[in-house]
């Protein structure tokens, strides 16, 4: 019933959107004529500086023509041959262009200046094909004289060859689009220096790169498996970019088996979400994205515009950066019957007035190809001209002034959804929700404040026929939609800096050092050192640092702020330097985010035993941020069952330690050459001193005189944490500065026992750390605390269950 | 052996061989007329205009151990469900197919391919070329076969590469110098490619062309280093016509007899089975739109479709029968199902028991 409901929606949209558009009076539709025995399956489009258009057709040939003003005495003249399904095309100059094509990387010229190529120089072949069908490939420019190139996986719907070429992988074969030779699924970099690098993953079928202007990175993707609605990613440098099969060839990854029975979490966690996130309604599979970089071509100077490949329309990318990562909107630009489908490039005349549109659609529809001119004819049309986030709504442009302004806010709804990222093809708008528009300021531009707004959704605003410009016009497209991946952080005037080097991660706030996570050398990642506001020394420097007065050398273990577990799976991960001891291996920096109010850092790390064998994997995010009294430290990791299934056996040492400054200490110790000490501690449930060793409690927080000056370290366990047999976490607190929170503590020391994470599932656990100065009662933890409680964390995708192991898993 | 062997070849070569040679002798082809692929799904050039064409090519049984040591190696794997996210016990299998290689056709005389992998010239033979048909789908339709769309090669095979890499430098075969390196090809005003590679610190270049007589092949080397080139090849007669340093020109004889027919077999069904048509399903490449487990596409799913009421665009709603699938399949414009794209899958023409066939196998999507 719910499917049939909402196929009457989607047919009465297709109907209502055509009847918006079809009076497209700003731009006109031309066919450009061919031969007409010429398949005019057009893969690339580029323009000369003379003018003249080169267009590379999927059967091999590149034909160039120099457009005149009748599009049906358009003469073509064979340019090249012999090419394989060429997509990417980039003209170099006159007579010379490069082309990405299913086997190679190809330059191709003319060197005798006959009009004709004569050279086709290999640059590259160090990617893999392993004779699917479904390899697309296209390039653009990396503006520093290199090129990108978008490598497109294959195809369940077809097989691989005996005799691939690059390296094959059975791992990379599995899936519905898989990546069984190298690099498949991945952009790659062919720099100035003929070099070519892999630059990121994560692709299903990224037909189609862009660089912007400013040398952002730009790809689309179809619909399908791991793409809930067509995507466009900013291609960032290492970026995985969700589609998981092309892991297989990050050598970061290469120890956790098929990368498509992974955690759901951990491919969460590694995807770098999309810019952009179209919808069926507007998109069914994206083209290469366009920007537009003309006055001439109507108010859209500088946006994006991406054809689909399966339908006649192309949208309109209206992007921003929001909390350093670009993110927009997207509208309809035209959907018309007159447009063809199949839509794959655009490239833009030397006018600045046309673009011309190549569709091809050879192999996946009913064919549908040629060459389509749409060109500006001056009259500014009714359009949503930007969208743009702000706190608590969005910022909306039109593209010319609206009657009634002042009744907008009755002609506007407001949904949200979001999309399910997981193996299925496709997705349906899932936990969708209506919300009320609170306040509509302004004449144009116009404030709309609305009721939830909230990060990791897409939001639509809808338009009723009653918006009309002064002059009556019906506005062009009735929908415009933003993908909120990130909301405007709130200014602060304790900016959360990172500053990055080979061997960690330095944080500071308000320009003032606040702690560094060290990640290289060590057996395990390391949060040393910590600062409190005013330069506050909270931690014990032993044995990261050897000679500080006043320290004890006991339970060398004890490194600042660590985290492990005294027997994970039968492996060591708290005592060091025992003889059964694992390693935590810093993999990469997934993410890092600075500037107004907080900053964080996302890592990958394998969890290892002591012969280097794979038990498991982490992904964790440390936040920082500040106020005038403290600093504070969110720690959320997701423990990831990787390999096998993760035993925590129940032993008293874990899971996140901390060891304070031996000021901090309860009590002294002479053996220990501790002879004075100057710390309290109290828990959330009202006990104090080493009587909190072994209770249950939300906080626990020590506090007293360290160097002269009044400060204090508390340490929150959220209250979403896994606690099995009580409410709240158990803590491991000794008199002598060790705190650690312990989800896995002995039962008969009234802890909370055993626990598993079963193969391809994860376990969350979130901690704070706030670092003050002065009195404890000025630092108001009980309320702090709760506002930590409230604190949702940072967001999961919806994901469907993961699919289970097949049993031969491991044998074939 | 060899003798006999070549006598055959010739003797079948010289024989007019049914249509294929008629249709040569009636008619310049497309391409080499107009200097442009067209439609044409058998396209073919000339020695006046080589038709350089690349695409997958079949692998004609080359062995993967020497001939192909350059490429990796694919291997089944499992079978999968996109609707469940799970593997099945059955496996995919790898078909032959070379994915790299360079076919080029002067005509009726001499076609042959050319690996940018191995390179090296794999197979060679006269009266015909790769018809297209399966990879690039007639006109109307556009579809590739499913599993099937490597193009198959028509024509008489005179010549298949043997062994390891037939050429050494100074004495050293290429087969043990590391893999060879594709550099590209330029096209001189004969319009023959010439193909170039880098093996360790030399510089080959080779072109390839029909030799004195039919079914021989003139291969001319020449190295930018000015090494010594020579040519080998077991069970492969070489006639050697010139060579100085840093040039070798030789002469190849068939070494291999075997005609492929320009027509494809085509089996009339008996009887429709649903196991043909799960067998049409894939070929067809109905599989890439309609699922057969519920998972949504460009296409309705399969599962549970014999039967069920189905509700469209403009049409009345009916009961998914043998008529509307076979109408489905035959004019998919016909009717449009709520919810999914107008145009989006080409018209089959299907013999009826295929139809019958795709009716049985869908019927049993429960």
């Amino acid at each position: 019933m719910i499917r049939l409901h909402l196929s009457m929606k989607a047919f009465i949209l297709f109907f209502l959107c055509l009847n918006y558009s079809v009076s497209a009076s700003s731009y006109t539709v031309e066919n450009i004529a061919f031969p007409d025995d010429m398949p005019p399956e057009v893969g690339g489009l580029a323009f000369d500086k003379n003018g003249n258009l080169y267009a590379c057709l999927r059967r091999g040939d590149v034909v160039v023509t120099k457009p005149g003003k009748d599009p049906k005495s358009t003469k073509w003249k064979i340019f090249a041959t012999g090419l394989h399904n060429p997509m990417g095309m980039v003209l170099v100059a006159p007579g010379h262009i490069l082309i990405s094509q299913m086997a190679e990387l190809t330059e191709i010229l003319d060197t005798n200046l006959d009009g004709v190529a004569d050279h086709y120089n290999n640059l590259s072949t160090e990617f893999g094909i392993s004779g699917n069908y479904h390899e697309t490939n296209a390039i653009c420019r990396d503006g520093d004289k290199g090129y990108y190139i978008s490598l497109g996986t294959a195809s369940h719907n077809g097989p691989t060859f005996f005799s691939p070429r690059g390296v094959y992988s059975k791992d990379g074969r599995r899936g519905r689009n898989f990546s069984s030779n190298h690099l498949r699924g991945w952009v790659v970099h062919y720099d100035k220096n003929r070099k070519l690098t892999p630059f990121a993953s994560g692709f299903r079928m990224h037909n189609g790169i862009t660089c912007s202007p400013d040398g952002e990175v730009w790809c689309g993707d179809n619909q399908g498996d791991w793409r809930g609605g067509s995507p466009i990613y900013n291609v960032r440098p290492g970026s995985f970019n969700g589609h998981p099969s092309s892991l297989v060839w990050d050598p970061d990854l290469k120890n956790f088996g098929t990368p498509i029975f992974l955690p759901r979490k951990m491919l969460d966690d590694l995807h770098n979400h999309p810019s952009v996130q179209l919808t069926r309604k507007t998109m069914n599979s994206c083209g290469e994205p366009f920007i537009i970089e003309s006055n001439n071509f109507g108010p859209f100077n500088g946006q994006m515009l991406v054809p689909d490949e399966n339908g006649p329309r192309i949208n309109r990318i209206m992007m921003e950066k929001v909390d350093g990562a670009w993110q927009g909107a997207s509208t309809l630009f035209l959907y018309t019957k007159e447009l063809r489908s199949g839509g794959v490039r655009i490239a833009m005349d030397p006018s600045g007035k046309s673009i011309y549109y190549a569709s091809t659609a050879r192999g996946w529809q009913r064919p549908d190809e040629g060459l389509q001119r749409i060109t500006y004819n001056g009259k500014t049309p009714f359009h949503v001209k930007d969208l743009k986030v702000i706190t608590g709504g969005f910022k909306l442009w039109f593209t010319k002034a609206i009657q009634d302004p002042e009744k907008l806010a009755e002609k506007i709804s407001v949904r949200s959804f979001q999309f399910e990222y997981g193996y299925r093809y496709g997705s349906s708008e899932k936990d969708k929700k209506e919300h009320k528009i609170l306040k509509l300021t302004g004449t144009g531009p116009f404030e709309i404040q609305i009721d939830g707004l909230e990060a990791g959704r897409i939001f639509e605003l809808e338009f009723s026929p009653k918006v009309l410009s002064l002059k009556g016009e019906l506005i062009k497209q009735p929908r415009v939609q933003y993908t909120l991946n990130r909301i405007k952080r709130p200014d602060s005037t304790y900016t959360a800096s990172l500053i990055e080097s080979d061997d960690g991660i330095e944080v500071r706030i308000a320009g003032e050092f606040f702690a560094k996570y060290n990640f290289q050398k060590l057996s395990q990642p390391i949060i040393w050192p910590v600062q409190g506001p005013g330069g506050i020394r909270m931690l014990r420097d032993y044995p990261l640092k050897d000679g500080t007065p006043g320290e004890a050398r006991d339970h060398p273990h004890h490194r600042a702020i660590f985290i492990g577990h005294q027997g994970m799976s039968g492996v060591n991960y708290w005592h060091n330097q025992n003889k059964n001891a694992g390693t935590v291996e810093h993999l990469k920096v997934i993410e890092t985010r600075s500037g107004k109010d907080r900053a964080f850092i996302k890592t990958l790390n394998a969890w290892k035993d002591k012969d280097g064998k794979t038990i498991g994997a982490d992904t964790r995010t440390m936040t920082f941020g500040g106020d005038s009294i403290a600093r504070y430290l969110d720690l959320e990791i997701n423990m990831h069952a990787t390999n096998q299934d993760i035993v925590f056996n129940e032993f008293k040492d874990g899971f996140v330690g901390i060891r304070t400054h031996p000021h901090l200490r309860l009590s002294p110790s002479l053996k220990h050459g501790v002879e004075k000490v100057f710390g309290n501690a109290r828990n959330s449930e009202g006990i104090e001193g080493k009587n909190i060793w072994g209770k249950r409690a939300d906080w626990v927080h020590y506090y007293g005189t360290i160097e002269n000056k009044k400060a204090g370290i508390a340490f929150f366990s959220h209250p979403s944490n896994l606690t099995k047999r009580g409410d709240k976490s158990w803590w491991h607190a000794r008199d002598y500065g060790l705190i650690s929170a312990n989800p896995f503590a002995p039962v008969k020391i009234g802890g909370d026992g055993e626990h598993t994470i079963k193969k391809g599932q994860s376990l969350k656990l979130r901690y704070r750390f706030v670092f003050h100065s002065g009195p404890a009662k000025d630092a108001k933890i009980g309320q702090r605390f709760s506002e930590y409680a409230k604190d949702s964390g940072h967001p999961t995708s919806i994901m469907p269950e993961h699919p289970g192991y097949p049993e031969n898993y491991l044998s074939n | 052996m060899r003798f006999l062997l070549t006598l055959t070849a010739l003797l079948v070569y010289s024989h007019p061989f049914g249509e294929t040679n008629a249709q040569v002798k009636k008619q310049i082809s497309p391409y080499a007329e107009k200097g442009y692929l067209t439609f044409d799904l058998k396209p073919m050039g000339s020695q006046d205009r080589p038709l350089i064409l690349r695409t997958f090519v079949p692998t004609l049984g080359l062995p993967q151990n020497n001939v192909l040591q350059n490429h990796s190696k694919g291997l089944p794997s499992p079978k999968y469900s996109p609707g469940s996210g799970k593997e099945a016990t059955k496996q995919y299998q790898p078909i032959d197919g070379i994915p790299a290689a360079i076919a080029v056709n002067l005509g009726k005389p001499l076609s042959y391919v050319w690996d940018t992998t191995e390179c090296r010239l794999l197979y060679a033979w006269t009266d015909g070329f790769l018809d297209m048909k399966n990879y690039w789908g007639d006109r109307d339709s556009g579809r590739r076969k499913g599993f099937g769309y490597v193009p198959r090669l028509y024509g008489f095979v005179f010549y298949k590469a043997i062994g390891k890499h037939p050429v050494s430098i100074n004495g050293k075969s290429l087969s043990d110098l590391g893999s060879p390196k594709y550099s590209g090809y330029s096209i001189g005003s004969d319009r023959l490619p010439v193909y170039e590679f880098e093996t360790g610190s030399s510089k080959v270049s080779i072109k390839i062309q029909p030799g004195p007589s039919t079914q021989t092949l003139r291969l001319d080397f020449s190295s930018k280093n000015k090494e010594i080139l020579e040519f080998s090849s077991p069970s492969t007669q070489v006639e050697v016509k010139s060579k100085t340093a840093g040039k070798l020109s030789i002469v190849i004889r068939p070494n291999a007899g075997e005609r492929f027919s320009s027509e494809e077999k085509k089996e009339p069904i008996k009887k429709p089975t649903k196991e043909i048509g799960e067998k049409l399903y894939t070929s067809l490449g109905c599989i890439a739109c309609h699922s057969l487990d519920g998972g949504k596409n460009h296409g309705p799913t399969l599962k549970g479709s014999f039967g069920s009421k189905r509700q469209f665009l403009k049409a009345s709603p009916l009961i998914v029968d043998e008529a509307y699938i076979r109408e489905s399949i035959e004019h998919p414009m016909a009717k449009t199902v709520k919810g999914y794209l107008t145009g989006m899958m080409p018209p089959y023409k299907l013999q009826p028991a295929e139809y019958d066939s795709l009716n049985l196998f869908i019927k049993s999507i429960r």
